[in-house]
């Protein structure tokens, strides 16, 4: 007999329960925590996101398709020989997708852009270099040193309890870069904001073009507050956003698909899997095959975030799946107790790394925790 | 034998053996709706240029990778589509047109399937219904809110068809129509690109005149894979077992004593069928806490409603009397009320599963009668918002006939996540010769008000 209720070593009384329930608030509709940044519950107790779900219900998407398409027709003749646009690509599904629809469906020539973390997984290279032989992109690339990422690494799990600051800021910094040296004003990402972020909703989601936006969401440092002894002005240059001036001249801007096509990244993985033979991977830790593939420390960030603000990737999976129907909000809470709470990989190469223990790993991220959470131990 | 009433299976069948194309079979379909539509109402939309373009995109498919090739689906007016517009039965929504396809659209177009057009749904595929007319009996409901879809089902305009059901919404269409109804466990198929009415309860599923239909769209239209845990878990992994022996609960639940002699006489001749060595069937009693679920449903129900609909709520126009009715009793509950109703919704899923254990499936009255006179009168209230609440699968079986010689369907429920035990089952009853296949009715004209 097949049973419902598949973690058995949830007590019966704490099944489908949050596991800060005391300590933080939870959506009303999903498994999202208050201390998720910039939480914003409406009278009902409902998050952002989950709003932004069901305003795509009612969004006219034909319409939205005929001004995206508008859009880029103006890039493409205004660009004369240059490239039409720059994609800042990873190599996830969204990567893929986007060289697909811009090239194929709209006919760009878009010059795909890559920061490279330089932890890059074996599948995730794989994927990177699939994507751009099969649909024939150029693509540039920039990978710090090693030595230098691995410094930052250990830094940035002090400085904002999240070791991914190079990431955050080379990803956000880099294409702007090229978008300037090259002048090519029109950047492309994939994901609306408004999709699982709870950061914006399709009703307020003005379209402007913001420089320091991975900043403020992801980074939270300027280059300039990681210098130290061992890290020089020199080190950081690859993370230095262009000046307002340089990106007032070429014009840059940049948009979301997500904003113009309705979002369905579960059926666009299928679509890049069939068409373009883009590979997902069930590693431990994962609930889905087909997020965050690309960096081998992916579990490790997520981890962090669990234990500074009680959630992870876990409960951000199980919150979109509750959010399309495929879950009730207590199989969600399973499922993020049981994935959130996994040790990650390469989590004994980072204590390596920056030389700790597991408990002072925990204790530093523990530190981090606000309000009402600190009190959590 | 029109190609309009073939089953599915059957169709499939004949494409296998070359006896028939995609074209004729949507071409049968297409006469079909002209000749008895007018007089039952049940398509919203209907676009022959769109099924052209459906059926020269397949003319490119290797018939043999895909599954429902070839097969016309109605499409309840709450799913986006792509190519038509969706109107969810209501006037200020009219011509909408999203643009896209719900997820469940894009995965039957994806097996090979043709939809045929929108069905009529109740207002918001809530209740608010006065076009479409039961084919059984002109001057009756054909059920609400997927009524459309069951009208066209039962009449052989279309072999399959997509429903929703909130509280009851597949199971008494299917009932008062005379056909299958299957509503799969919460969250086995996707509502991604679908009217959102209840988180917890809105959930989809599909008609069709025989057991085997039922399988066929349940595997085409639901998740697969690892990236789904649950559905992984016990679906997709799930081992048919040889001369299973079922354990079958007969159940009188909380709203019986309302169902009519005649329903009730006819469902216990039917039960009195249920005989043979792989059949162990007990009469039980429901736990005690199913008693307050009609009230538990109704505030979750309300309130949501009230949420989900505040712009149309604010406009002040173009609703239904019961809609608006509906919203006002929602505005008025809190949200620590609500989230109580959520909190006991969940609790009670997971005591009702435990007490599931000791039962494969369960079975009782879909309605309380046939169906009612009136396009607009309301249903006697019966068991199957306990079900959708308890996040169930369950199918509505096409066996009884009432007082006046019309439909009345038999439920049978299985334990969360059991969807493939509760087909086996409903194959295991066909092969016995307890649950027939389904001819299309054709409505009598001198019937009608
Ligand atoms: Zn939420
Ligand atoms: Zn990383």
């Amino acid at each position: 007999m097949t049973k419902q209720m598949i973690f058995t070593d949830t007590p019966p009384d704490n099944y489908g329960e949050p596991l800060y329930k005391e300590y933080l608030q939870y959506c009303t509709r999903c498994c999202m925590p208050s201390s998720n940044e910039g939480m914003q519950f409406d009278e009902l107790g409902i998050c952002l996101a989950c709003r932004a779900q069901e305003q795509k219900m009612r969004i006219n998407w034909k319409k939205s398709e005929e001004v995206l398409r508008e859009t880029l027709e103006s890039y493409k003749e205004r660009s004369g020989d240059n490239y039409d646009c720059i994609i800042p690509i990873s190599g996830g599904k969204d990567s893929v997708f986007q060289l697909h629809v811009l090239k194929k469906v709209y006919g760009m020539k878009p010059l795909a852009v890559t920061f490279n973390h330089n932890w890059y997984s074996e599948i995730g290279r794989y994927n990177l270099e699939n994507a751009l032989e099969k649909l024939e992109i150029d693509h540039i690339m920039f990978t710090p040193n090693k030595a230098l990422v691995k410094k930052l690494f250990v830094k940035s799990f002090y400085k904002i309890g999240d070791s991914c600051w190079h990431c955050h800021a080379g990803v956000g910094a880099f294409p702007l870069q090229i978008a300037v040296k090259f002048n090519i004003p029109l950047l492309i990402w994939g994901e609306s904001v408004c999709e699982s972020s709870g950061r914006a909703d399709f009703r307020d989601n003005v379209q402007k073009f913001d420089r320091d936006y991975f900043t403020k969401v992801s980074a939270k440092l300027y280059p300039e507050q990681m210098i130290d002894e061992e890290i020089t002005r020199k080190d950081l240059k690859p993370f230095e956003l262009p000046s307002f001036e340089d990106i007032e001249r070429v014009g840059v801007v940049g948009l979301h698909l997500g904003d113009y096509l309705f979002w369905d990244d579960e059926r666009q993985m299928e679509f890049i899997k069939k068409e373009y033979d883009w590979r997902e991977e069930h590693r431990p830790g994962h609930y889905k095959g087909f997020k965050g593939n690309e960096c081998k420390f992916e579990t490790l960030h997520d981890h962090m975030k669990y234990v500074k603000r009680g959630f992870g990737r876990g409960t951000d999976q199980a919150s979109a799946d509750v959010r399309a129907g495929l879950l009730t909000r207590e199989e969600g809470f399973e499922i993020a107790k049981k994935y959130d709470q996994q040790r990650p990989a390469y989590l004994d190469e980072f204590l390596d790394m920056a030389n700790i223990t597991e408990e002072e790993y925990n204790n530093v991220l523990k530190a981090m925790r606000q309000g009402k959470f600190r009190e959590c131990r | 034998m029109r190609l309009s009433d073939c089953t599915a299976t059957e169709l499939l069948e004949r494409l296998k053996t070359n006896s028939t194309t995609p074209k004729e079979i949507a071409q049968s379909c297409i006469e079909r709706i002209r000749a008895i539509d007018p007089m039952v109402n049940a398509w919203e939309y209907f676009d022959e240029a769109a099924i052209e373009a459906q059926l020269a995109k397949i003319g490119t498919y290797n018939r043999d990778d895909y599954p429902l090739y070839g097969i016309p689906v109605g499409v309840k007016d709450i799913y986006n589509t792509f190519d038509m517009p969706t109107q969810m039965g209501s006037p200020l929504w009219s011509d909408f047109t999203p643009g896209n396809d719900a997820r469940m659209i894009h995965y039957l177009r994806r097996s090979g399937a043709v939809m045929l057009g929108k069905t009529v749904t109740a207002e918001f595929a809530v209740h608010y219904q006065d076009k479409t007319r039961n084919p059984h009996d002109l001057s009756r409901s054909p059920g609400t809110s997927s009524s459309g879809s069951a009208v066209a089902v039962a009449t052989g305009m279309v072999p399959v068809a997509l429903g929703s059901q909130t509280a009851g919404s597949i199971s008494r269409p299917a009932s008062y129509c005379g056909i299958y109804g299957f509503k799969p466990t919460f969250g086995v198929l996707p509502r991604i690109g679908v009217l959102k009415t209840t988180d917890s309860l809105d959930t989809l599923g599909f008609f069709a005149r025989s057991v085997s239909d039922l399988a066929l769209m349940f595997e085409a239209s639901r998740v697969h894979g690892e990236n789904y845990e649950f559905v992984h878990q016990y679906i997709d992994n799930y081992v048919s077992v040889p001369d299973k022996v079922y354990r079958i609960g007969i159940i009188k639940h909380p709203k019986w004593d309302l169902a009519s002699e005649s329903a009730k006489n006819a469902f216990e001749a039917w039960c009195a069928r249920l005989k043979s060595p792989c059949l162990q069937v007990q009469t039980v009693t429901l736990p005690q806490f199913c008693d307050t679920i009609h009230a538990t449903h109704q505030t979750i129900y309300d309130k949501s409603l009230a949420y989900y609909f505040k712009e149309e709520y604010a406009k002040h126009t173009l609703m239904s009397p019961i809609f608006y009715d509906i919203i006002q009793d929602g505005l008025r509950i809190t949200k620590e009320e609500y989230q109580d109703a959520l909190e006991k919704q969940s609790r009670e899923t997971r005591e009702f599963d435990a007490w599931m254990d000791s039962y494969d499936i369960l079975i009782t009255l879909a309605t309380a009668d046939e169906a009612p006179i009136g396009l607009t009168t309301s249903d006697i209230p019966d068991a199957n918002l306990i079900w959708t609440y308890l996040g169930l699968p369950i199918a509505t079986l096409p066996v009884l006939k009432g007082e006046n010689h019309l439909p009345i369907g038999v439920s049978a429920v299985s334990r969360k996540y059991n969807d493939k035990l509760l087909l086996d089952f409903l194959q295991y009853l066909a092969l016995l010769g307890i649950l027939p296949m389904v001819s299309p009715i054709t409505p009598n004209s001198k019937s009608k008000e």
